[in-house]
C-alpha cells in the first residue's frame, strides 16, 4: 500500500470512529455500531499491513503501536462486553462511546503522524519476551486511558448518583483488565532484563516511572475497599493515567533517559 | 478495627508510591536520586513486612478465586523483594572487557574500585561475531568462549549472545557489547561481559509467576466469575 493509500485509510477509520462516536453519544446505537464496525475494519487493515510490511509483529515505531491500540479498544471492549458472564455484559455495554472516544483520540493522533518511521531492532530487542512485554502493556494502556476517560466523566455527572455508580462499576472493570496486564508487562520486562542486561532491575528511569504507574494502579485497588478513602481513588486514577502518560510518550525525551538502557538510539 | 487496619495499609502504600514518585521526579528532571542507596533498601523492606503481615492476618473476601489470587499475590510480592535481598546480601555483578583471541585463560576480574573478584573458573574469548541483516543493521553479536578446568585441563566451548547468557560455576555470563582496536594497532578488539551471581534469582522468578497468576486470578477470573448476589452490593463490583 502506498503512503497517499495509508493516509486516506486512517482518514476514513478516524471519521468512522467520529460518528460512532457520535451516534453512541445521541444513543443511536445500532447506526453507531456499524460505523464502528467499519472503523474497526480499516484499523484492522493497517495492523495487517504493518505486520506485512515488518515480517513481524507491528511493534516497530509509535505509529505502529498506536494503530493496534487503536484497534484493541474495541478488542477488549467485546471481551467485556461479550465473554464475561451475563451480569457483566448488561453492565458494560455502556461504556462503549468510552471505548470509541479512545479509540477516536488515537486515530486523530494518527492522523499527524510520520507512518514510514521504524525503529532500528537492535540485537538486545530480539527476543521472545518482546512480543508479550509490550502486547500485555499495550491492553494495560489503553484500559488506563478508557478508566481515566470515565473518571473524568464522574465529575461532570458528580450529583447524578446512579451515573456515578455505573461509571464506578466501569472503572473497577476496566482496572479488573489493566491491572494484571500492567503487572505481567512490568514482571515479564524483568525477566527479560535478567536474560539481556544480567539483572531483573536497574532502576532505571524507564523502570522507574512504570514501578510508580504500578503503584498508582496498586494503591487505587487499595483505596476502593478502604471506608474513608475510597473518595480519593479518583485522584489516584488520573494520577496513574498520567503516570502512564509520561512513561509512554515521554520517558525517552528527559535527560535521564541518555544514561537508560531502554534507549537504542 | 479492620477498617484501621486496611486504612493504614493503604495510607502506607500511599506514602511508598509517592516516595518513588518523588525519587523519580527528581531523577527525571537531572537531580541525583540514590535508587541503591538505605532509604530505598528500607521502604522496600517495610513494604515486604507488611505485604508478609497481611498473608498472616488479612481474611480476604470473594469468591475462591478472589481469595486463592489474594494470597498469591502478597507471597508474590514477599518472594520478589526476598529474592532481591538476596542478591543484594550474597550476590555479586562484575563486567570484564576480555581480549579478543588471546592464550590467556582469566579467573580473577578487577573491580572498578580496584579490588579483585574470583570467579572460581577459568575463561577467555577466542572470537567474535557480528550478524547484520540485508540493509546492514547488526541483528546479533556472538562471542565463542572457552573455559579451562585448572585440575583436569580440560577446554571446553560456549557460544555467547545477546539475550542467551550461558552459566558456570553459579555465574552467569552476558554479553554486552565489543570494543574494537583502532585500524592499524597490534590492540586486540575486546568482549565486553557482565558477570553475575545471584543466589536469589529463582525466588524473584517465582515471585513474578505467584505475582501475576495472583493478579489474573483474583482481578480477571474473580470479577468474571462474581455471582448475581455480589453485583448487588454498595459499589456493584467486588
Amino acid at each position: 500500500m502506498t503512503d497517499s493509500l495509508l493516509r486516506l485509510l486512517i482518514f476514513v477509520q478516524t471519521v468512522c470512529f467520529g460518528a460512532a462516536f457520535v451516534l453512541y453519544l445521541l444513543k443511536k446505537t445500532r447506526p453507531g455500531r456499524v460505523f464502528w464496525l467499519l472503523a474497526e475494519t480499516a484499523s484492522v487493515t493497517l495492523v495487517i499491513h504493518n505486520f506485512l510490511v515488518n515480517g513481524y509483529v507491528p511493534f516497530v515505531s509509535m505509529y505502529q503501536i498506536l494503530t493496534f491500540s487503536a484497534a484493541l479498544f474495541g478488542a477488549v471492549y467485546l471481551y467485556i462486553a461479550y465473554f464475561r458472564d451475563a451480569e457483566v455484559r448488561k453492565e458494560f455495554h455502556w461504556t462503549a462511546p468510552y471505548f470509541i472516544g479512545c479509540s477516536l483520540t488515537v486515530s486523530v493522533g494518527l492522523c499527524f503522524m510520520d507512518i514510514a518511521a521504524v525503529w532500528q531492532f537492535p540485537p538486545a530487542l530480539r527476543s521472545p519476551w518482546f512480543l508479550p512485554h509490550i502486547l500485555v502493556y499495550v491492553i494495560a494502556y489503553i484500559m488506563a486511558a478508557a478508566a481515566f476517560a470515565m473518571t473524568v466523566t464522574k465529575f461532570f455527572v458528580r450529583g447524578d448518583r446512579l451515573r456515578v455508580k455505573q461509571l464506578d462499576g466501569g472503572i473497577y472493570d476496566c482496572v479488573c483488565v489493566l491491572f494484571p496486564c500492567m503487572t505481567a508487562g512490568m514482571l515479564l520486562g524483568a525477566v527479560w532484563a535478567n536474560e539481556v542486561w544480567g539483572a531483573f532491575w536497574s532502576w532505571d528511569i524507564k523502570e522507574c516511572w512504570a514501578l510508580v504507574t504500578w503503584l498508582m494502579f496498586m494503591t487505587w485497588l487499595h483505596f476502593r475497599r478502604t471506608p474513608g478513602l475510597s473518595k480519593f481513588r479518583d485522584l489516584l486514577l488520573i494520577a496513574g493515567f498520567v503516570c502512564v502518560i509520561v512513561t509512554f510518550f515521554f520517558v525517552n525525551g528527559m535527560n535521564a533517559a541518555e544514561m537508560s538502557m531502554h534507549t537504542y538510539n | 478495627m479492620r477498617n484501621r487496619i486496611s486504612g493504614a495499609v493503604s495510607l502506607g502504600l500511599l506514602g511508598i508510591t509517592l516516595f518513588f514518585l518523588i525519587l523519580t521526579v527528581g531523577f527525571s528532571t537531572g537531580s541525583s536520586a540514590d535508587f541503591r542507596g538505605t532509604a530505598v533498601s528500607a521502604v522496600l523492606a517495610v513494604g515486604g513486612l507488611f505485604t508478609g503481615a497481611s498473608l498472616v492476618f488479612a481474611k480476604p473476601s470473594g469468591n475462591l478465586p478472589k481469595k486463592c489470587g489474594f494470597y498469591l499475590t502478597h507471597a508474590g510480592i514477599v518472594l520478589l523483594l526476598a529474592g532481591f535481598a538476596l542478591f543484594e546480601f550474597a550476590g555479586d555483578s562484575v563486567t570484564a572487557a576480555v581480549p579478543v583471541g588471546g592464550e590467556t585463560f582469566y579467573s580473577n576480574i578487577q573491580r572498578e574500585n580496584g579490588e579483585i573478584c574470583d570467579l572460581g573458573f577459568h575463561f577467555r574469548a577466542d572470537s567474535r561475531l557480528i550478524e547484520y541483516d540485508e540493509t546492514g543493521y547488526e541483528t546479533q553479536y556472538y562471542a565463542d568462549l572457552s573455559f579451562a578446568d585448572p585440575v583436569t585441563l580440560k577446554i571446553d566451548g560456549e557460544t555467547l549472545s545477546v539475550n542467551h547468557p550461558v552459566r558456570r560455576n553459579g555465574w552467569k555470563i552476558y554479553l554486552m557489547s565489543f570494543t574494537y582496536a583502532a585500524d592499524g594497532t597490534p590492540a586486540p578488539d575486546y568482549v565486553n561481559l557482565i558477570l553475575r551471581r545471584d543466589p536469589g534469582e529463582y525466588a524473584v522468578k517465582a515471585g513474578v509467576v505467584l505475582l501475576i497468576a495472583g493478579t489474573v486470578l483474583e482481578l480477571l477470573i474473580g470479577n468474571a466469575v462474581r455471582t448475581k448476589s455480589t453485583t448487588k452490593k454498595e459499589d456493584g463490583h467486588d
